[in-house]
């Protein structure tokens, strides 16, 4: 969300820069931001297309209420905004919320979407979170880093460990530690594995596998199936333009896959489960993904981590407190956004027929194949497994 | 060398004349794939896939709902 946030800042007067008006908010004011995108978010109850939503569905992930239901929160929602940023952020929130009839939209979609945890799992994998970590730890504990040089930076210091080392404030949407689940790092790794079967590519500092509670139920199918389906359109990508013989493309099969896709990752969501985490995660983790994301940060500067990318300035940072980000960053930085918005499209379903297939291999302005494009190359990379290769199966 | 050749209206062999044929309608694919590289429009259901594509870009990066 907080990616989200710094855009609606920049495009909101000429010169504005939203990365840095964002990250000079309080603590307290970033939370009620994320508490007014949960309490906006899209929770279509009616018919789209003749189809019921159910509960999980990008149109409603959840009917957990917010916090702007109860009477504290009322009353807090009535009083006037901050001039400061949080009234543009909080304007676009309420903006984005439509009333529900007539159904003029194909996804149903009629409020705020958050990314899928799909992009909190690769931007985690840069190992991001714990190498901010120790910059926090030394600036906490000494001047090893030196000092953060401007009152932005110690604003920047006291957000970031307030919001995202330590135990959230109680009530909120952001609790998701209590005394059953009080390691959030473990509680990441859980829902990572619930949804892809998978965990990330790093354990604890030490090179020790990390301790969580791995669940019976979990998508162990996702990988080869995801992988299954990237090959397919791929296939489909490559004759395209191949208007003369015998097409190898196969729009049942992509249909097929992406239904068990559709199907796999809307068990995990039944009646709205690990919306809630979905929507901490990926807030957080793009949080640290905005930090990397520019140079004009003072935080950055202070950090001597000015570079022409956000995995360069990562493996700066990551230099200078003695703990190594991932080589395939910049693989996990490109893959985020498009692997997230795809899986999105997948789970309303809209590709489970043959006839939706086309639009995943056929080149339209903004549409899905160019990040099929971007999701293909970086997923073939991460992996060493080639998508634009044809499986080998043993006879 | 000593087979007698039959020669058909064009002047040509008729097995020969199969050949030219089907390289002149591979010739003409070939020029039709040239001239019309750009894939035919999506409809029905892809071209809705692209919509729903868009709108959760717009959603994601909270843009208004666009006017349809």
């Amino acid at each position: 969300m907080f990616r989200s946030f710094a855009k609606v800042l920049t495009g909101s007067a000429a010169g504005m820069n939203g990365p840095k008006v964002l990250m000079q908010l309080h603590p307290a004011d970033l939370t009620a931001l994320l508490e007014l995108a949960w309490d906006n978010r899209s929770d279509r109850t009616d018919l789209v297309n003749l189809v019921e939503l159910k509960l999980g569905h990008p149109a409603r992930r959840s009917s957990t209420p917010g916090f702007g239901t109860t009477w504290f929160g009322r009353a807090a929602y009535a009083s006037s905004l901050p001039g400061n940023g949080v009234d543009v952020i909080a304007a676009a929130l309420k903006n984005k919320k439509t009333p529900i009839p007539p159904p003029v939209s194909v996804t149903g979609l009629n409020g705020v979407l958050w990314d899928h945890l799909i992009y909190a799992y690769m931007i985690e994998n840069t190992r991001v979170y714990e190498i901010f970590r120790r910059v926090v730890h030394e600036f906490l504990h000494g001047e090893k880093l030196g000092v953060p040089g401007s009152a932005e930076s110690q604003s920047w210091l006291r957000t970031t460990e307030e919001l995202f080392y330590r135990d959230p404030p109680p009530f909120f949407i952001t609790a998701v530690t209590s005394h059953v689940r009080a390691d959030i790092y473990a509680t990441r790794r859980n829902a990572y594995q619930r949804m892809f079967a998978m965990d990330l590519n790093h354990g604890t500092d030490d090179n020790k596998s990390y301790p969580y509670v791995k669940a019976e139920a979990a998508n162990s199918e996702f990988v080869n199936t995801f992988e299954a389906f990237l090959r397919e359109v791929w296939i489909g990508i490559e004759n395209v333009n191949n208007f003369s013989g015998a097409k190898p493309t196969d729009n049942a099969k992509i249909a097929d896959l992406a239904e068990k896709l559709h199907d796999m990752l809307m068990t995990r969501r039944q009646n709205g489960n690990l919306s809630r985490e979905e929507f901490v995660f990926v807030s957080m983790l793009s949080w640290f993904h905005l930090t990397v994301d520019t140079d004009t940060l003072p935080i950055i500067k202070d950090l001597r981590a000015e570079a022409a990318s956000p995995e360069e300035r990562l493996f700066k940072i990551a230099q200078r407190v003695g703990l190594p980000a991932h080589g395939l960053s910049k693989n996990y930085f490109d893959i985020a956004d498009s692997i997230s918005r795809i899986l999105i499209e997948i789970e309303t379903g809209i590709f489970n027929t043959p006839a939706g297939a086309p639009a995943l291999y056929t080149p339209a302005a903004g549409g899905p194949e160019e990040a099929m494009q971007t999701i293909i190359r970086h997923w073939s990379i991460i992996t060493g497994r080639e998508m634009k290769a044809r499986r080998v199966t043993p006879s | 060398m000593g087979d007698s050749i039959n020669v058909g209206a064009s002047g040509l062999n008729p097995s020969n004349q199969t050949v030219v044929d089907s390289l002149t309608e591979i010739m003409e694919l070939f020029r039709q794939q040239v001239v019309n590289k750009t894939p035919p429009p999506l409809e029905g259901v892809a071209d809705q896939a692209v919509q729903a594509f868009r709108e959760i870009n717009e959603a994601l990066d909270l843009k208004p709902a666009p006017k349809r």
